[in-house]
């Protein structure tokens, strides 16, 4: 057997070296090949040189940058939960919030009415409420009506007075009881009702109006066609004047003056007197009538006659202006009559247009000007704006507590050293699982105790619902924690896990009555929203705050959202148990 | 002892992740009292046989008995029986190290006085005690292997488990958590290692496991495994000019199995390593060459398992 046999070298691909070339001889081999002489550094190939051999780069700072970004950009991405988080996060966001609230309308506004008597006008009111945005419902007693307000199963109650009727003004009110807790819907809630029942009182009023000028309108065709008969009355009064003025005239003239000297036949009698004496002899026997004495007696008769005849002229005159009279009193009988018949007829007239006027159902003007009176009343007691917002200001700061603290909890626990121990601890996992949620809900509590000792002295009230208040925040608490640690478990790291938290707290938030009032959604967005926990244990803790709900009398006014909460409770503890034990089998 | 069941017992494991089938039938029996270890390329699966056997996996199929206890279906007792340090540490780095133990000591149901007592002896075995306020982020990397460890055992585990105990950590560290390992060892409790630095594994225990394409190929005392696979001595001899070739010549080849150079030393295996000393000695002398270094050893444990993973035959 040779030496090359011998030698096998089981190592040989480790070991280069083989045994027929011993170092002394491979010494000599290498004498007879030039060793390679370092160069002196005066020989080294100038930075020039070097740099010639690749692509000079200008502003390496920038392209240095360039190369971070691309890099972080890439870890980014290649991580599953960040690039979700970081593309899909703001594009679902903004796709949810733009879908949700891209509308200046609210929708499905549920108004609750009662009255003791629903008349025409109220049920014509509640018809004309009742349209694509509002439905309406007839409860059966104020209780439920302003209740269901209280309850939150209905926007507002609207009460009718009982035998609301047009004209009625007195009578005509309608009162509205609206939740003045929440700030950003009721005025607008009372407003659109306020819309309504104006726009139907208008239709009122523009009906009662529209009867006055009818009237009027008549009034005027009426008094327009008879003033042909009043100016014909005017103008057979002014003859009537002038026929009266004339025979007043007339008769004025006539002149009855005359001397009784003219007519004295006292004179005339003597002389025929003294005449028939002298004839008949008495008057001395044998006297005879003297020519002069007749002639004196002719004079005296002639002086009469002249004077008789100065009368009787002065009749025929008289005569002349009687008859001339009585003819034109004729005339104005005439025109007394005819105009009496014209006064008839514009009496009955007039009488008509009385009855017309008369006719007219509602005078009064406040009565026309505002046939319905609304009144709003606040469910609730009167708070302050701080009283109403108390409630989400707490419920806010509980859910970004809780979703933050157990997010950040969870995640540290779960990149914690020590996470793997713990599974294999003999103890079992829902004991972890409740031991993290204690330490959250620990922490949450320090946080609400020093929050609720600096609210106590703005609100003071909320000591005397601070029992059922608490109890609340222990479920709601609850479901935030939960989900926090749910968030933490599927998660990979602590900044995507908080960016996470952040994201469904924010869409929680938008989601709810504290920006814009859940009224403004899309009913089948609104349907999801209203399942919110946010907006469930807002709800809860505002009738707790506001209406003295609570867990033993008055518990059926909260109780399906707290048997909603449970159930979220029930739901994220699954999710967060199931998402710890994929954890763990991550790490396996 | 040869009557008494096997103290822990593994019964045709097999273990797959998704189609990849990383155990395949391990049947294994380890001893009380031994410091057994596992050793096996990266990813032939030591951790995963660790891991079921702690119960925190589940095996496929198969049992792991742990005194005839099923292991995988008293997962609580067994867990309450065993201690493990995983190769990354598992502990708290914002509590100290008392507060380490003591949350631990609590998760196994210790009492309070219990942990207490333990923890001052645990602390003074790992060499602790005086950095009991410490919190685990700020001790150096030796001591938070140390403090790993204690925490494992801070139940007082009949069997402790150590997954590359001494990886990352320099080799006076190294030195420091074998000896820790053996002193714990000789308190009563057996010790299962896995390690890839199997020289560690050679100089500390008293079995061991070869692991390899999914199921164990070999087990036995490291001494009894090379015996087993490799029958020759080695020797080294290391001189000047060097000549090695002509020396070769020189030696009575009826006792030499092989002969090759290594890193400048002419390496001589031989089953008669008298002989063969005697022959080499006086070849080199015939050649004029001057000894600088000559040693005689068995193979190395890394040789031997080279050459069981590559399915040679030494």
């Amino acid at each position: 057997m040779g030496i090359k046999d011998l030698i096998k070298n089981p190592y040989a691909d480790l070991v280069k070296t083989p045994l027929k070339t011993p170092p002394a001889k491979k010494a000599e081999k290498d004498e007879e090949k030039p060793i390679p002489v370092p160069k002196p550094y005066d020989e080294a190939p100038e930075l020039s040189d070097i740099a010639a051999t690749h692509t000079k780069i200008r502003f390496s700072p920038l392209v240095k940058l360039f190369t971070m970004i691309q890099k972080d950009i890439k870890l980014l991405l290649r991580s599953k939960s960040s690039s979700l988080i970081v593309i899909f996060g703001p594009l679902l966001v903004i796709f949810l919030v733009g879908m949700a609230f891209n509308t200046s309308s609210m929708y499905d506004l549920r108004i609750a009415t009662y009255s003791d008597s629903y008349s025409e006008l109220s049920n014509s009111i509640i018809n004309h409420l009742k349209d694509d945005q509002y439905s309406t419902f007839k409860t059966e007693s104020l209780e439920d009506c302003i209740d269901g307000v209280n309850l939150g199963k209905f926007h507002a109650c609207a009460v009718f007075s009982s035998g609301m009727a047009i004209g009625n003004k007195a009578q005509n009110i309608i009162e509205i009881h609206v939740d003045e807790s929440r700030i950003n819907i009721a005025h607008m809630i009372e407003l659109s009702i306020q819309k309504k029942v104006s726009a139907e009182t208008a239709k009122i009023s523009k009906g009662l109006t529209g009867n006055i000028v009818t009237t009027m309108f008549n009034t005027r065709d009426v008094l327009t066609e008879k003033q042909g008969v009043i100016s014909k009355l005017a103008s057979s009064t002014s003859d009537s004047i002038l026929k009266v003025s004339g025979v007043s005239e007339d008769l004025g003239k006539i002149d009855l003056a005359y001397n009784k000297s003219d007519i004295n036949y006292t004179n005339v009698e003597r002389k025929a007197d003294a005449i028939k004496a002298k004839i008949n002899g008495t008057a001395g026997c044998g006297s005879l009538l003297e020519a002069e004495e007749f002639e004196e007696f002719e004079e005296s008769i002639n002086y009469l006659k002249t004077g008789v005849q100065t009368v009787i002229n002065k009749f025929d005159s008289v005569i002349n202006t009687r008859d001339s009279s009585v003819q034109d009193l004729d005339s104005l009988k005439q025109i007394l009559i005819t105009g009496t018949d014209d006064l008839m007829v514009l009496k009955n007239t007039l009488t008509a247009l009385v009855a017309g006027i008369e006719g007219v159902e509602v005078t009064d003007v406040e009565s026309i000007v505002s046939p319905v009176t609304t009144n709003v009343k606040s469910v609730a007691a009167k708070k302050t704006h701080l009283g109403y917002l108390f409630p989400t200001f707490i419920i806010l700061i509980v859910m970004f507590m809780s979703l933050l603290f157990s997010t950040t909890i969870t995640m540290k626990e779960k990149l914690s050293k020590a996470f793997f121990r713990n599974f294999i601890m003999p103890t079992s996992d829902f004991l972890f699982m409740i031991g993290g949620y204690l330490t959250n809900i620990f922490i949450v509590a320090v946080q609400l105790t020093i929050l609720f000792a600096a609210a106590v002295f703005f609100l003071p009230e909320i000591r005397e619902v601070m029992l059922p208040m608490l109890g609340v925040l222990l479920i709601v608490t609850t479901v935030f924690v939960l989900l926090g640690m749910f968030i933490g478990f599927i998660f990979k790291s602590e900044e995507t896990a908080t960016l996470g938290a952040i994201s469904i707290g924010s869409l929680m938030l938008f989601f709810s009555n504290a920006i814009l009032p859940i009224e403004t959604l899309p009913v089948g967005i609104r349907d999801i929203a209203k399942y919110n926990p946010f907006v469930l244990s807002v709800n809860i803790l505002k009738r707790i705050m506001l209406f003295g709900a609570n867990f033993t009398d008055s518990f059926s006014s909260i109780s399906l959202e707290v048997y909603m909460l449970l159930c979220f409770v029930a739901i994220f503890f699954v999710l967060a148990f199931v998402a710890r034990e994929i954890t763990k089998s991550r790490m396996r | 002892m040869a009557d008494r069941p096997p103290f822990i017992q593994f019964q045709n494991i097999k273990k797959r992740y998704g189609k990849h089938e990383v155990l395949l039938g391990i049947n294994l029996e380890i001893p009380y009292g031994e410091r057994f270890g596992i050793i096996g390329v990266s990813g032939s699966g030591k951790s995963t046989l660790l891991n079921i056997l702690i119960g925190f996996l589940s095996a496929n199929s198969g049992s792991v008995y742990f005194n005839l206890r099923d292991v995988l279906k008293e997962k609580k007792t067994v867990r309450k029986t065993f201690g493990f340090a995983a190769q990354d540490g598992s502990f708290y780095g914002e509590l100290s190290v008392m507060e380490n133990l003591k949350y631990f000591g609590t998760l196994h149901g210790m009492a309070k006085e219990d942990i207490e007592k333990r923890s001052r002896g645990l602390l003074a075995l790992v060499g602790l005690s005086y950095a009991k306020d410490i919190l685990g982020k700020n001790l150096s990397r030796g001591m938070q292997k140390r403090l790993d460890i204690a925490c494992a055992m801070i139940h007082d585990p009949k069997v402790l488990i150590l997954d590359e105990p001494t990886e990352d950590l320099d080799p006076m560290l190294r030195k420091d958590i074998l000896l820790l390992i053996k002193k714990i060892n000789e308190r009563g409790t057996t010790i299962i290692i896995t390690s890839h630095l199997l020289s560690e594994i050679e100089s500390i225990c008293t079995k061991i496991a070869v692991l390899h394409g999914g199921k164990i190929i070999e087990t036995g005392a490291p001494a009894d495994l090379k015996g087993r696979y490799y029958k020759n001595d080695e020797i080294h001899i290391e001189t000047i000019p060097g000549d090695y070739e002509r020396i070769s010549k020189k030696i009575n080849k009826k006792f030499v199995e092989e002969i090759e150079v290594l890193e400048h030393k002419l390496v001589v295996r031989t089953p008669n390593v008298d002989k063969v000393l005697y022959d080499l000695l006086s070849a080199v002398k015939s050649c004029n060459e001057k000894v600088i270094d000559i040693s005689v050893s068995k193979p190395t444990l890394e040789e031997v398992f080279t050459a069981l993973t590559k399915g040679k035959t030494i």
